[in-house]
């Protein structure tokens, strides 16, 4: 057969499931003392508190090393926590970024002292981390990024702007891709990464509101800001192949599917309690949804088995988050429309509430970490087309 | 997945490189049984791979089965290995042995109701032994019919023989309770289709890919245009998605001991493979431009297996309205336990 795409069955480790069981009973507690209210796309919602709460249990950076504040646990049994965390609608936003990314890429590529000095926090849920990658002339063309440090005593002077930045105003500190040299042929060449602690001098901060008018995003602008040479992340120059890598963390996680399932789970009674015994297409359209769903965790958990070996999974990466992100736009419009056929009303109780979330939020999903135009492009590169 | 069966898979890559042509697809389309072909895969193991050694099987496991099905599925095979092992599977289950050949079955009704005098849609029912399942005077048996009757003859979509049989005026060789109940048997069959439909769409992709390489318009070949990338894109993804349930599903029934442990897991199967026919055979069919829409071009020979395999053994429809029931059943605070207990030891 000619090459294909392998998402071998990834059977999960007991001790995941022991996990699972645990974190369900963290969550009942959470919900009955009315901690939080489960939310349509909740890693979108911060909330530092339940962020120190999982990193008391040990549950923040749960992969890492423990003398970087871990605790040695596999990716899988972190992927049950995310999974379980999602499908309940917890608030995780606060300490998604640096949980997801920031801490695995200080591990490959930060030095000892940065792991020492921010994982632990990032670990205990004290230290959060937002994304500097998007510009105002840099979205899916991420390498046409324009901040740029120049090189001045002992560290840099960075200047430029960032935008999209999720939780800048809770974050701590930020990861930010700059030019450290000019543009030459190869644009990938001359771009690092620096990591940039938010109460430096000359960093402003303007909310950008979304569509719901909340503050979610910033703009963040930098004017003169030093940066010591120990904040370079890796390699001054080795910007771009640190993000590529970065993102394949970020594309193929239960967060590219489950983001809208509190809707699913919330249409269940209130559909049950109307449609009775009688069977017929909406039940058919309910199993749909589940359908979709379980195949994509079967194949995002493909995916984590495999990049916990050490695979390099861009493409499989990518075609489960163009799978996820279109059953996310998906699944809250299906619901909309199997509760109006049922005669459930659309804007009432759980399942109004969240749809209404869902709805204005779902334009998103298939825009962040890369939009799915793009992400085909790398999957037809992955089959050789281009 | 051991050595050997690495072996046996690619044992079957070439016997059906070598022997399901586009000639011997065809010709099946004219109803000839590819005598040659089965005699191959008899000589070498193949035809009773999934069955005990003590019938001449290899006794392999669901999961390597499935694996070997989806070679079958990859080369249009015009043979009925799925039916062959299904029947032989009912056969070894009820403690009988093979009569020697190729068998086929009468499709299992979800129901468990009485075993029809008439059967509809019996795979090559008019050249093969048929194996039955059915309630005869309030017990489940198993019967086999050497030679049934043929009401009717006919053809699927894709021109596999498809009869009417007349089961209540046919004779049988063999009536015996039987230990299997219908919706296992179902299940089994729709994971085994499912398995066959996965290696179909991987030859899809497969041609769809070749062909945007080749084919030039507007001075370049149609793999530089984003509009085909695109396209392509998805039906890959459609492509990973039904390979992906379909190793979770079988790897679910082999290791919960039963196909029936593995229900949930088949039904997401057969539903995501029935699913992705619609997309993936519209976008297959695009981009070949009138070319896949010959008789010469062999792509038809993939999409109308899948428009007719999407059928068999439970439409997307019937498991989808399975798995709506079971979640509705559960509830929403019963959901998230159900989907997570998928594809692992124990989702009974």
């Amino acid at each position: 057969m000619t090459e294909r795409l392998l998402f071998p069955h990834e059977r999960l480790p007991a001790v995941a499931e022991t996990l699972r069981h645990q974190v369900r009973a963290f969550l009942r507690e959470e919900l009955a003392a009315g901690h939080f209210l489960p939310a349509s796309d909740s890693w979108m919602n911060a909330s530092p508190e339940f962020s120190r709460k999982l990193g008391r249990a040990g549950w923040l950076g749960m992969t890492w090393p423990r003398k970087y504040g871990g605790a040695e646990r596999s990716s899988l049994e972190r992927y049950v926590l995310t999974e379980e965390l999602l499908s309940a609608g917890a608030p995780v936003g606060a300490h998604w970024i640096s949980d997801r990314q920031t801490g695995p890429m200080l591990l490959r590529y930060g030095t000892e002292e940065q792991r020492l000095r921010f994982m632990p926090g990032i670990a205990r849920g004290e230290c959060f981390f937002a994304i500097g990658m998007s510009e105002p002339d840099a979205g899916s063309d991420l390498a046409a990024v324009r901040t740029r440090a120049d090189r001045v005593d002992g560290g840099w002077r960075l200047n430029g702007r960032k935008i999209w930045s999720s939780f800048a105003h809770d974050a701590h500190c930020m990861i930010v891709l700059c030019r450290t040299s000019p543009k030459e042929d190869d644009r990938h060449a001359g771009l690092s990464q620096l990591l940039v602690e938010l109460d430096s001098p000359g960093i402003q901060m303007r909310p950008i509101l979304n569509l719901t008018g909340h503050h979610h995003f910033n703009e963040v602008v930098f004017d003169d800001v030093l940066v010591p040479d120990a904040r370079v992340i890796g390699d001054i120059g080795g910007g771009w192949k640190q993000v590529v890598s970065e993102l394949a963390y970020e594309r193929s996680g239960p967060e590219r599917f489950l983001s809208y399932y509190p809707v699913l789970a919330s249409l269940l009674g209130p559909l049950a309690a109307q449609i009775g015994e009688s069977d017929g297409p909406l039940t058919t359209a309910v199993g749909a949804l589940v359908t979709q769903l379980a195949t994509l965790r079967q194949m995002s958990l493909s995916v984590a088995g495999r990049l916990q070996l050490g695979a390099s999974l861009e493409i499989e990466a990518a075609v489960v988050k163009d799978l996820g992100t279109r059953f996310e736009r998906l699944l809250p419009e299906q619901a909309r429309l199997i509760a109006a056929a049922a005669g459930m009303p659309l804007h009432e109780g759980e399942f109004g509430r969240l749809l209404a979330e869902a709805v204005l939020r779902a334009p998103s999903s298939t825009l962040r970490g890369g939009t799915n135009e793009i992400l085909r492009g790398a999957i037809a590169r992955g089959l050789g087309l281009r | 997945m051991s050595e050997s069966t690495e072996l046996l898979l690619q044992t079957a890559h070439r016997i059906f490189t070598d022997l399901s042509t586009v000639e011997q697809v065809n010709r099946l389309e004219q109803g000839e049984w590819a005598q040659v072909l089965w005699d191959a895969l008899e000589q070498n193991g193949l035809a009773n791979a999934l069955l005990p050694m003590a019938c001449g099987g290899s006794d392999l496991d669901l999961g390597d089965g499935v694996a070997l099905l989806k070679v079958a599925g990859y080369h249009a095979a015009p043979v009925p290995l799925a039916e062959h092992w299904l029947a032989g599977l009912a056969l070894v289950d009820a403690g009988q042995s093979l009569p020697g050949g190729a068998l086929t079955i009468a499709p299992p009704d979800a129901a468990s109701g009485p075993l029809p005098g008439t059967h509809k849609r019996v795979p090559w029912g008019r050249s093969l032994p048929v194996v039955a399942l059915g309630g005869v005077d309030g017990q489940r048996r198993l019967r086999l019919y050497p030679r049934a009757l043929v009401i009717k003859q006919g053809a699927n979509l894709a021109g596999e023989p498809s009869d009417e049989l007349n089961l209540a005026g046919s004779e049988f060789s063999l009536d015996v309770t039987s230990s299997i109940d219908a919706m296992p048997w179902l299940a089994r069959g729709a994971l085994m289709r499912s398995a066959q439909m996965a290696g179909a769409l991987q030859r899809c992709l497969a041609l769809a890919s070749a062909y945007v390489l080749e084919r030039k318009q507007f001075g370049r070949p149609l793999a530089a245009f984003q509009a085909i990338q695109q396209e392509l894109a998805l039906l890959a993804a459609e492509v990973a998605a039904v390979d992906a349930a379909v190793d979770a599903a079988a790897d679910a029934a082999q290791y919960g001991h039963s196909v029936g442990d593995a229900l949930f897991d088949i039904a997401v199967a057969k539903a995501r493979a029935s699913m992705a026919v619609e997309s993936a055979t519209r976008i297959a069919h695009q981009v070949h431009g009138a070319m896949g829409f010959t008789y010469e071009h062999r792509l038809h020979h993939y999409t109308k297996r899948l428009w007719s395999w999407r059928d068999d053994f439970g439409t997307e429809v019937y498991w989808n309205t399975l798995l709506g029931r079971k979640a509705l059943e559960v509830g929403g605070e019963g959901l998230w336990p159900f989907i997570t207990r998928l594809g692992s030891t124990a989702n009974a």
